[in-house]
């Protein structure tokens, strides 16, 4: 069942299409009856869960690498699973009117439904694998969402952001995740949790904790990494209502939840927690205060609340989780709302700036009543339901397992975090609705659509409904959910009234009193300059990282690849030096045996020093005609080489070999000028000489060593002794051509054969009026010579005239500036 | 004396191999004598029409093994397993040169042999057991490589990298074949048999392995050319950025598949002297992990992109490789299969987007993609994905295989650089996709959907997914394949 909720919900993704036919209202109704079937679903197993019991249903999907479609359904889970369909059916419904006679609400429909479907995946799964796909899934679609329709122009630095952070933190958890599980023994998460206190115990708990802090972190945009949801808040309102606020954000803390039982009461995790979890309700908090557009205030205000949640399951005690899931719960209603009516704002007013709203009570009254009463929860004003999670909040604090030292700071925290929220609370309801009317953007500003209005009013009027009346509901509700992060059973009673005046009723109405007389300094405190440095800016530094990054990559790449084949060249010889004699001289080698030297004759020395003789002669030449020739001196002297000893066979295949690559030379030489030039600066020369000589003589090296290694008997002995017996001839060589390597030949002579042909076409297929031919058949030299240059210019192997080949190198190449300047704006 | 006897030649062990030679032989005269100028695309059907013939007739010899030729080839499970992906992906890079050429006025008929007798030159050199057969495998495809790079005359960026590619090329062989010479010097055989049994015959004792370390290293940096392992890559983004992008497409997944498939038999092979050979490879597959990826890091130009992006995969496939006698030989096919689809795939867009006369190759060309085409910008963000490896895609599957088995054969650190490596890669991969879905257009690109073009796109975006989300039935085909190797 649970299965088939997740699957179908990604599986019928695609009826979303249907609103492309129909881009009305109404369609939102329709479609939104997917999510409500979800959540009717989770509701009518809630009573199961809610006795206590948990539902598990495995699929085995890819078992090679442990990942089985394994769901569960506890207190935890169906918290969040009736909190993402819930709240997706109101999204649903608002979408149709937010984006009424958009021709591409089909495919927002269709992605809000694989978000659903993806981030329901998350809070259920039960196997580590089948949550991180879906961790990702949620990543990706949400980058669709925000993708659609973008706001602002500065949108794709923020989306790009956001993916990278979030898409890294992934991996991050997926290290750690895969650690955790070898630790554990299972990849399934009941029983990891199961496993605590091996897990506590094991090597791998500080580097896993880490990695799946990191993911966690950026999902639920702690400090510092919370740069990237401001920045995405380009997203189409509905999508920042559901996804940046209620639901995918609140991920992260859904799963340090999830390995509460298992990971936690160690000091590793309860300070990390509550240093960054403080840290991110305060940044966030003050940040809130002085934004000016709504929707930033917003996103800053929903940082702040979920730096407040990773601190709830932190801090430790008996009344931290419990203040975690009714904050989850409060704040889902609230900023669900909350969003939703920016949007209703943006959407009449044309703009979602402070600055440039004000004086809308009279024109929309209902989305002010609405808009007030999400306001007043979430800044924690009696009857809401944000009062009662702030009491908790307070409570929980008041009573922790931290240091008193630590506490007292936390409370203190706390505290100022509360007067900054409903500082900023203040400051949105004024800012919008009262206070002297900016110049409309819009001529006639109207009250939202009623349907508009639905969505936000049901989440609103909870906030209203739950504490007057709901409390005993609400607690049952969340029992479950505190059972599954402590581990154990524990009774939840939520209440609105206070019994006695004990210390956080104390600082609660501290908090009140104090936001309440600041109220009138709102408008000042957001306008005060920033007390941190300039460059003291999350955004700014992910920059410079980035720029640093990619212009130090950029440079070494340039330096390296710069297209110069000889370039290429001077350095995989160099490689190629050191990885074969890296491992020789790794392995001290023993002396290798000396060849014996003592039967070397003079012929013999004579050719041999010939030979380097030639080669430097080659290098040297200043014509080419000479360099051809010099260098058909090598070639005949191996030839010799093979007649001393005695190869005929050999040495006459080596000289024809020989003239005709001579021959060749002189064909395509005739089209290249007459002389080098010298382009290289001697330095150069000599660094390339230098490496020449060293691949030269560890080539050398090895020839001297495998020729004093002898591993197996010659074959000539065979062939001389059977060349008369079973080839009937006298000559050994002829006998093993055409018979022992009859084969062979035949092969050779097909092959010789097929090339003779290939150049025959080529040569007569040409046009006739190719200049090279004709300049081939003994035209006007000069003219070759032009030719030559003119081909080498167009082929682009020589940027200047004369840079040639043979000599120095291909020249400036067409393709090789590595064309990565214009990167750098991307990030 | 008894007479020389001619070894028995088992014909039947190289069907695939014989009908693709077979067939593009007969192509190339056809081509010539029956079609005409500007219908070239007949000759694209017969051939992929060939690749396709040459599949089916594998599937029979699914359950024969054995070797021929004097245990120069074989036929195993694993070969057949590389041959069918590697006539996959010549058949998908035919299928998307059929448009292309036409559109870049330079079509001609050879191109399909030529596609064709590569794949023969990798079928060869997946069947070979010995260094001789693999090295004439490697030359069939290297050679027309050579040919195919330079296709485009007269572009000039493709005549350079056909020269780059060649001169490089030649230097690989070279060492290549010294160093099979140095071995055969040092062990007195040339097949990987019998390399192994010389090796077995006692403990390793590298100290006296003189010329045989140098001969394998040789061989080694042969095949690093061909792969293009870093520090011998350098070839690979100027040649990859030159030649006309479905040779591009072809090359990054072919040479590099077949080269790293010929490599892994060699590994086992060499599994005695792994004292020696995993420390080499390990420091090539690190090297290649971190330079490929942050060579990657700042190209704008998204050819070059991929250029690099295929020199980081292959550090990655290199792990798979170095403990391939565990569970590494599984990960390296799914991977090779992943890999070849995802990027064929990823070419294919780069093929829509490219118009004749002008390359849109530069980065800001995907601006505003998924507003024009939305499928197929779909289409390039899954690509993106899967070679970031971002699940549920292929690619996280293959990268999550070849991580567990290097994790588990105890490469821990090379794990560590490859995850690193990979976030990095994250990054250039998901500029492609914020380019695309994020920005207006800088300028007019009309992307032009042939059909052909279509078709591939569409397999390797299905597959692509398909890899990713049921992997079983592929995962279990993987492991019977190996069942040959022992592995």
């Amino acid at each position: 069942m649970l299965t088939a909720i997740v699957l179908s919900m990604l599986a019928l993704a695609p009826i979303g299409l249907l609103a492309r036919y129909a881009p009305r209202p109404l369609i939102g109704w329709v479609l939104g009856l997917l999510p409500l079937a979800a959540f009717v679903g989770f509701a009518v197993r809630a009573p199961v869960v809610l006795a206590g019991s948990v539902l598990i249903e495995t699929l085995p999907w890819v078992p090679e690498m442990g990942l089985n479609l394994r769901f569960s359904l506890d207190g935890l889970s169906l918290l969040f699973a009736l909190l993402v369909s819930g709240i997706g059916t109101l999204i649903f419904i608002y979408t149709a009117y937010y984006l009424a006679g958009d021709p591409g609400m089909g495919r927002f429909y269709v992605y809000l439904a694989i978000f659903m479907g993806s981030m329901l995946g998350v809070v259920l799964a039960d196997n580590v694998l089948l949550l991180f796909m879906f961790w990702e899934l949620t990543s990706v679609s949400s980058y669709l969402l925000v993708g659609y329709k973008h706001d602002y122009a500065d949108a794709r630095r923020g989306a790009q952001m956001g993916l990278l952070l979030t898409v890294g933190g992934g991996l991050a958890l997926l290290v750690g995740l895969v650690l955790l599980s070898n630790a554990a023994g299972s990849f399934e998460i009941s029983e990891i949790i199961g496993a605590g206190e091996e897990l506590r115990a094991s090597p791998f708990y500080t580097p896993a904790l880490l990695l799946i802090f990191l993911g966690c972190f950026t999902k639920s945009a702690q400090f510092p990494f919370h740069i990237w949801l401001p920045n995405a808040m380009q997203a189409p309102t509905p999508a920042s209502a559901y996804l940046h606020s209620a639901t995918m954000v609140k991920a992260g803390v859904y799963l340090l939840a999830r390995l509460h039982p298992a990971l936690s009461e160690t000091p590793l995790w309860t300070y990390t927690l509550t240093v960054v979890g403080a840290t991110t309700m305060l940044v966030g908090a003050a940040v809130a205060l002085r934004k000016d557009d709504i929707k930033g205030l917003l996103a800053y205000s929903t940082v702040s609340l979920l730096g407040t949640m990773v601190l709830m399951a932190g801090i430790g005690g008996h009344d931290a989780p419990v203040a975690l899931v009714t904050l989850i719960l409060a704040h889902a209603l609230y900023k669900g709302a909350l969003f939703m009516l920016a949007g209703a704002v943006d959407h009449e007013a044309g703009t979602r700036k402070l600055s440039e709203l004000g004086g809308l009570s009279r024109e929309m009254p209902r989305t002010l009543v609405l808009t007030s009463l999400a306001a007043l929860s979430a800044a924690g004003i009696p009857p809401l339901f944000g009062f009662v999670a702030k009491e908790e909040l307070l409570h929980a604090v008041t009573h922790s397992e931290l240091t008193p030292g630590a506490g007292l700071v936390v409370v203190g925290a706390v505290v100022v975090a509360a007067v900054l929220g409903i500082l900023y609370a203040w400051r949105l309801v004024s800012g919008i609705f009262f206070g002297p009317a900016a110049p409309r953007k819009k001529d006639h500003v109207h009250e939202a659509p009623l349907g508009m209005l639905v969505a936000p009013g049901v989440l609103a009027l909870l906030s209203v409904g739950l504490p007057l009346g709901l409390l005993p509901m609400t607690s049952a509700l969340l029992e479950p959910a505190v059972m599954a992060i402590t581990g154990h059973a524990e009774e939840v009673s939520l209440h609105l009234m206070p019994s006695a005046l004990s210390l956080p009723v104390v600082l609660s109405l501290f908090a009140i009193g104090s936001g309440a007389a600041l109220t009138r300094f709102a408008g000042q405190i957001g306008a005060m300059p920033s007390p941190l440095p300039a460059w003291l800016n999350g955004d700014r530094i992910y920059d410079a990282a980035i720029n640093g990054l990619l212009s130090s990559t950029t440079a070494f790449t340039r330096a390296v690849q710069n297209g110069r084949l000889r370039n290429y060249i001077l350095y995989s010889l160099l490689a190629l030096l050191a990885v074969i004699l890296t491992p020789l001289a790794l392995f001290a080698l023993g002396s290798a045996p000396a060849p014996d030297l003592s039967n070397i004759t003079l012929p013999e020395i004579v050719t041999a020093l010939l030979i380097p003789f030639a080669v430097l002669a080659t290098i040297r030449a200043r014509s080419r005609l000479g360099a051809i020739l010099v260098a058909g001196v090598v070639g005949a002297m191996v030839s010799f080489m093979f007649v001393i000893y005695s190869g005929p066979d050999l040495a006459l295949t080596q000289l024809l070999v020989e003239v005709i690559t001579t021959i060749f030379f002189l064909l395509v030489f005739a089209i290249l000028p007459a002389s080098f030039e010298r382009l290289s600066k001697p330095a150069t020369r000599a660094r390339d000489g230098v490496v020449a000589l060293a691949i030269g003589a560890t080539m050398a090296a090895f020839t001297w060593i495998a020729s004093s290694t002898t591993v197996f008997p010659p074959i000539s002995a065979v062939f001389k002794a059977e060349a008369l017996a079973e080839g009937k001839g006298e000559n050994v060589v002829n006998v093993i051509l055409v018979d022992f390597r009859g084969f062979d030949t035949m092969g050779e002579i097909t092959v010789l054969f097929i090339a003779l042909l290939g150049i025959y076409a080529m040569l007569r297929l040409r046009p006739e009026s190719d200049p090279a031919i004709a300049d081939m058949r003994g035209k006007t030299t000069p003219d070759a010579v032009a030719l030559g240059r003119r081909g080498r210019r167009e082929m682009g192997v020589a940027g200047r005239d004369g840079h040639d080949i043979g000599q120095d190198t291909v020249g400036e190449p067409a393709t090789t500036a590595i064309r990565s300047q214009d990167a750098r704006e991307e990030i | 004396m008894e007479s020389l006897q001619i070894p028995p030649v088992d014909l039947r062990l190289l069907t695939p191999l014989l009908i693709v030679v077979g067939w593009a032989g007969a192509l190339l005269l056809i081509d010539v004598f029956f079609v005409p100028d500007g219908r070239k695309k007949i000759t694209g059907y017969l051939a992929i029409a060939g690749l396709a013939v040459a599949g089916l007739a594998g599937i029979p010899l699914w359950n024969l093994s054995g070797s021929t030729f004097s245990g120069m080839l074989v036929l195993d499970r694993y070969s057949l397993a590389l041959t069918w992906i590697f006539l996959i992906a010549g058949a998908l890079s035919i299928a998307v040169a059929l448009d292309y050429l036409p559109r870049h006025a330079i079509e001609q008929g050879e191109y399909y042999p030529l596609i064709m007798f590569a794949v023969g030159g990798m079928i060869l050199m997946a069947q070979s057991a010995d260094l001789i057969t693999l090295f004439l495998g490697i030359e069939l495809l290297s050679i027309t490589l050579y040919i195919l790079t330079g296709f485009a005359y007269p572009r000039v960026a493709s005549e350079e990298a056909g020269m780059k590619y060649l001169v490089l090329g030649a230097f690989a062989a070279g060492f290549f074949v010294y160093g099979i010479a140095l071995i055969f010097g040092a062990t007195g055989a040339t097949s990987l048999a019998g390399i192994a049994a010389y090796l077995g015959r006692q403990p390793f004792a590298p100290q006296e392995e003189t010329l045989f370390l140098a001969g394998a290293s040789l061989v080694l940096i042969g095949f690093s050319f061909k792969i293009a392992l870093v520090p011998f890559h350098m070839w690979t983004p100027d040649v990859y950025e030159g030649s006309p992008t479905p040779v591009a497409a072809f090359m990054s997944v072919g040479t590099k598949g077949a080269a790293l498939a010929a490599l892994l038999r060699v590994t086992l092979a060499l599994e005695e002297a792994q004292t020696f050979w995993l420390p080499i490879l390990a420091v090539l597959a690190a090297a290649t992990m971190i330079l490929g990826n942050l060579g990657a890091l700042g190209q704008s130009n998204l050819k070059r992109m991929l250029a690099y992006s295929s020199i980081g995969h292959a550090g990655y496939i290199l792990l798979g490789i170095m403990v391939a006698a565990e569970r590494g030989a599984e990960a390296f096919l799914f991977y090779i299969l992943a890999y070849t689809l995802t990027n064929l795939g990823a070419f294919g867009v780069l093929i829509a987007l490219e118009q004749r006369g002008e390359a849109a190759w530069s980065i800001d060309d995907f601006a505003g993609l998924y507003q024009r085409r939305p499928l197929l910008a779909v289409a390039m963000a899954l690509f993106m994905f899967s070679l970031a490896g971002v699940p549920p895609t292929a690619g996280f599957m293959g990268k999550f295989f070849i991580f567990t088995a290097a994790y588990a054969g105890g490469l821990g650190w090379l794990v560590l650089i490859g995850v690193l490596t990979s976030a990095i890669a994250a990054y250039y991969y998901l500029r492609v996709v914020v380019k695309m879905f994020m920005q207006e257009p800088v300028r007019e690109v009309r992307p032009e959907l042939t059909r052909g073009l279509n078709t591939e796109i569409l397999i390797a975006g299905v597959a692509t997914l398909i890899l990713g989300l049921l992997p079983t039935p592929i995962v279990l085909l993987v492991e019977r394949s190996l069942v040959a190797l022992g592995g």
